[in-house]
């Protein structure tokens, strides 16, 4: 929208006066969070509405999660799982968009509907068989090792209908006589995939991608019900299990230390992939 | 293919076929993940809900309506719908009036729209469980910088995620700090896609303040952008989980019981898989309820 | 080096024919284009040669190797699209290399950085870098390989589409309406250095239009197509000069055919709206013809006479070398003149006879065939003009 001529320098200053407050009240919490980390046991203690801290307990605060609180590992494990959902969702999602974006075949009749129908299906729906089934089949136990329990995290969103579907619109604005004349540059339509269609969808891959890490790195539901080997914990998992660890004890300083280090590279994630969001708007949500 | 009898030559009949293979091949490994990890599973809880199963038990009965007719006779299940619908008739329209209140304010002047943006997006972004155990620094009832601040307004301090009367909306209140970046961002997407002409029109058409502008042309324009943002905030709050199980785990006498964690208790805690199969298809036709209204009540908005 | 032989070709798309029944020759080393109106099936046929669609019937033979039915990677032919299809991701020079990367490298060697590993791969790219920079160093492109397609303008984007068709080095090359994205007058000069390339190159060009002027200009032959028929395929001089019939009289040539309802007199005379020329090969009993008379084999007579038709100018477009009179007729037919430059124009309103040019004049038969031959020009009238 272009800038109206009846907007003055008055209602500039106020639209900023506004937003600033609100901008402070939605960052309360991440700077409360920060700073709370910087503090001692006793800083904290003292309570108040202080942000900035009187005695430094950064140190102590941080050592703690890096060397007495596996902290490492969960965030090694959440880069794990949510970089294997990634890579899978892509691997699965491309190549079925593609057959139905640009493939003659009749099984796209119901094939298409039926992504549709997987889209309206609710998160918690599937767990509870899924559960079952790795219990009955052993995939998860007490004895599985690492396999076992990243498997159990990955496989349930190998598959994205979402991925499905927005590469397909994406892949049926690839103009046909693109497709032709790779064909005539040899291509296979498996090269094609990868080489044309992909590379054309970056934008939209990569919103869909950073959707992707940033709901799976959150997620509690599934790692919830699933990891019983603390070693496996995705960061969520992690945390909570520092808070029973912890239970009583106040320790609130390396608690916040721990949520600054699951919080920051998911917003870092975030912020670098931020320009790309437009493309991927409608992925959001459950 | 051949509608009028036309017979295609059997080269291009080949090649067809090897077209339609080359799909079949690219469409497998999905068809087959999508059957197992969501169709297979969506259906199971469907029969399991219909049995005497839980986990551990070697045989299977057929139980009728039983598990529906327990389910509907636990006043567990009964508080906890009625919180759950509490919390989203709160959250989302709260959210979404923020959400909208904040794109118009930030698409309103040219100057740190970027800035605004990713700032009111990020409770969003950040891992809700690591965000609710900040809420419950903030709202400590000793060392809260919340209560620090009631205390010296002289107002009485609260221990709110235990006092029973005010658990519920407290957590309404970090679902409305959660929801609202996400309405605001579709918003001011939908805002951009208002051709500028459209604004122009209405003030030659003598639209010249800011509320008629709105009610002439913005309102209507973001029609669809309102539906779908109203759908996807009424299933996010509707399973709202994470602040439930980190915070309040329910407590205080069931004020913050909801549909989602009597889910998973009932499903992953105490094993009781029938019960939790038949509390998911109940749970599914109340979303379905929820939807079905939220489309019909809204179309009329969204088709002009 | 290979010509292509396009052999009873039939296609249809459900009900629809597309192709019914060509046939066409292609020699090897010629510059043929198809051209006809959108929709009379001449991109099919360009499909169907390319194997990017098969045909339901019939052989296509590119040199002595049957291709109807092989994939279109077996094909051996390159093609030039209409939107030129650039991969929008890669550099100019990335773009001209994918066909040697897909023939040269396996898919162990493509892989992204690992392919790099292999032994071996380098010196396989280093060649293909070679070969890239020779072929864009013949379309004048050296300077800018390493642009994006968004970086490039239309003719420089033309001339990217133009190195992947060549840099394979194969002998035939198809263009799918090639300059129809061009401005007016950069399609002009990439008409002129397509003539050139095909000198330079030797290579079998089979080219798609629906712009007559360009298919005349830049051909050795065209092949008129119509309804997903071939109408007539010739040099362009034959083309203009005799064609067929109506269809292709009225596609060829920039201003539209004159044509006047004719009758036979006896002696093989024909009568048009007053004028009487001889043709040969006329039967008498011929009824319904239409004699065609290009404007420019009219000429301004000084006064009405015996070989003039007389009309009231109704019209004049001056363009400079030229211009168009437009004539109303007795009988309320309607002529259109091309008037030379150098020639006073006449005014709108005023009566102003025409004589055709001796030697000149189409016959058409009711059923649009052209039928028999205008008489040579005989010494006396040759004298008059």
């Amino acid at each position: 929208m272009a800038r109206r001529p009846d907007q003055g320098r008055g209602s500039a200053i106020l639209r900023h006066a506004v937003l600033a407050l609100a901008t402070l009240v939605f960052c309360i919490p991440f700077i409360w969070m920060l700073l709370t980390s910087f503090k001692s046991r006793p800083d904290i203690f003292n309570g108040g509405i202080d942000p900035w801290p009187r005695q430094w307990g950064i140190v102590e605060n941080y050592s703690r999660i890096l060397f007495d609180v596996p902290m490492p590992r969960y965030l090694l494990n959440g880069a794990i799982v949510c970089l294997g959902i990634m890579a899978l969702q892509i691997l699965v999602a491309a190549p079925v968009a593609y057959a139905l974006a640009k493939l003659k075949f009749r099984a796209a009749r119901w094939l298409l509907p039926l992504i549709v129908v997987a889209l309206a299906i609710p998160a918690f729906l599937p767990t509870l068989p899924l559960y079952l089934a790795f219990r009955l089949t052993g995939l998860i136990s007490s004895s599985s090792g690492a396999f076992g329990n990243y498997a159990a995290l990955i496989l349930p969103f190998s598959i994205s209908a979402f991925g499905v579907f927005l590469l397909r619109q994406h892949f049926k604005s690839v103009p046909d006589e693109l497709v032709h004349a790779a064909r005539l540059d040899g291509m296979s339509d498996w090269s094609i995939v990868w080489r044309v269609m992909v590379p054309h969808a970056r934008p939209a891959i990569v919103a869909f991608c950073i959707f992707s890490v940033v709901a799976h790195w959150n997620d509690l539901f599934w790692p919830l019900i699933v990891i019983s080997d603390n070693t496996y914990a995705t960061p969520p998992i992690g945390i909570i299990a520092f808070v029973n660890e912890s239970v009583g004890g106040g320790d609130y300083g390396p608690l916040m230390a721990a949520a600054t280090a699951v919080t920051l590279p998911i917003i870092a994630v975030y912020l670098l992939g931020q320009r790309f969001m437009a493309d991927g708007m409608a992925l959001m949500g459950k | 293919m051949s509608a009028a009898g036309l017979a295609i030559s059997p080269a291009a009949a080949a090649r067809d076929r090897r077209e339609a293979l080359t799909a079949w091949l690219f469409s497998l490994p999905a068809l087959a993940l999508l059957s197992v990890m969501l169709l297979l599973p969506a259906l199971a809880v469907f029969f399991v809900a219909f049995t005497d199963w839980q986990l551990g038990n070697n045989s299977i009965h057929f139980a009728g309506t039983a598990n529906f007719e327990s389910v509907l006779k636990d006043p567990v299940f009964w508080t906890s719908l009625r919180n759950t619908l509490v919390y989203a008739v709160v959250v989302v329209p709260a959210s979404m009036a923020l959400g909208l209140g904040l794109a118009l304010l930030v698409n309103a002047g040219p100057s740190l729209r970027g800035f605004y943006g990713a700032v009111f997006f990020l409770p969003f972004t950040a891992s809700l469980v690591a965000m609710a155990l900040v809420w419950q620094i903030l709202l400590h009832p000793t060392i809260g910088p919340v209560n620090a601040l009631l205390a010296m307004a002289g107002l009485p301090t609260h221990n709110f995620l235990h006092d029973p009367n005010l658990a519920l909306p407290t957590l309404m209140v970090i679902g409305i700090w959660q929801l609202s970046g996400y309405a605001m961002l579709l918003n001011l997407a939908g805002l951009r896609a208002i051709p500028p002409d459209l604004y122009e029109a209405a003030r030659m058409d003598g639209a010249r303040g800011a509320w008629s502008r709105f009610t002439l042309v913005t309102w209507p324009q973001l029609g669809p952008t309102t539906l779908f943002v109203f759908v996807v905030s009424s299933m996010t709050a509707l399973q709202v989980f994470e602040t439930v199980a980190v915070l309040t785990k329910g407590q205080p006498a069931r004020r913050t019981e909801v549909m989602l964690y009597t889910i998973y208790n009932e499903g992953f805690v105490f094993l009781r898989t029938n019960y939790a199969a038949a509390l998911m298809i109940i749970f599914l036709v109340v979303l379905c309820g929820v939807m079905l209204l939220n489309v019909l009540t809204l179309e009329k908005r969204v088709h002009y | 080096m290979a010509g292509v032989a396009v052999t009873n070709v039939r296609k249809s798309f459900g009900a629809e024919p597309v192709l019914a029944d060509v046939s066409l020759d292609i020699r090897d080393g010629e510059f043929l284009s198809v051209l006809g109106p959108s929709g009379c099936g001449k991109s099919t046929l360009l499909k169907l040669i390319a194997g990017l669609d098969i045909a339901d019937s019939g052989e296509i033979r590119v040199g002595d190797r049957v291709v109807s039915g092989v994939d279109a990677r077996r094909h051996d032919v390159a093609m030039v699209f209409q939107s030129y299809a650039l991969y929008p991701h890669l550099s100019a020079g990335r773009n001209i290399a994918v066909p040697l990367e897909m023939q040269r490298l396996n898919g162990f060697r493509r892989l992204p950085l690992l392919g790099r590993l292999l032994p071996g791969t380098g010196r396989i790219r280093a060649g293909i870098r070679a070969d890239v920079e020779a072929t864009a160093a013949q379309v004048r492109l050296s300077h800018l390989l390493d642009r994006l397609p968004r970086q490039l303008s239309g003719g420089e984007r033309q001339r990217v589409a133009i190195a992947r068709a060549l840099v394979r080095r194969l002998s035939v090359l198809l263009m799918d309406e090639p300059l129809s994205n061009l401005d007016a007058q950069l399609r002009v000069a990439m008409r002129g250095e397509l003539a050139e390339l095909h000198r330079r190159t030797g290579l079998t060009i089979i080219f798609v239009t629906h712009d007559q002027a360009e298919a005349m200009s830049i051909s050795s032959r065209v092949a008129v197509m119509m309804k997903g028929r071939l109408q007539q395929v010739a040099e362009p001089r034959v083309l203009y000069d005799r064609p067929d019939n109506l269809a292709v009289a009225a596609f060829v040539g920039d201003t539209p055919i004159n044509l006047l309802p004719a009758r036979v007199l006896a002696g093989g005379t024909v009568e048009a709206a007053g004028v009487r020329l001889a043709f040969d090969g006329v039967p008498e009993t011929a009824a319904g013809l239409q004699m065609g008379i290009r404007p420019e084999w009219l000429r301004p007579a000084d006064a009405a006479a015996a070989d003039t038709w007389t009309g009231v100018v109704t019209g004049v477009e001056y363009f400079g070398a030229e211009a168009v009179v437009r004539l109303e007729l007795k009988g309320g037919h309607s002529m259109t003149v091309r008037w030379d430059g150098d020639w006073a124009l006449p005014a709108t309103g005023k009566a102003q006879p025409v004589r055709i040019k001796p030697g000149r004049g189409l016959l058409f038969a009711a059923s649009g065939d052209r039928i028999g031959e205008v008489r040579p020009a005989d010494a006396g009238l040759a004298v008059a003009i």
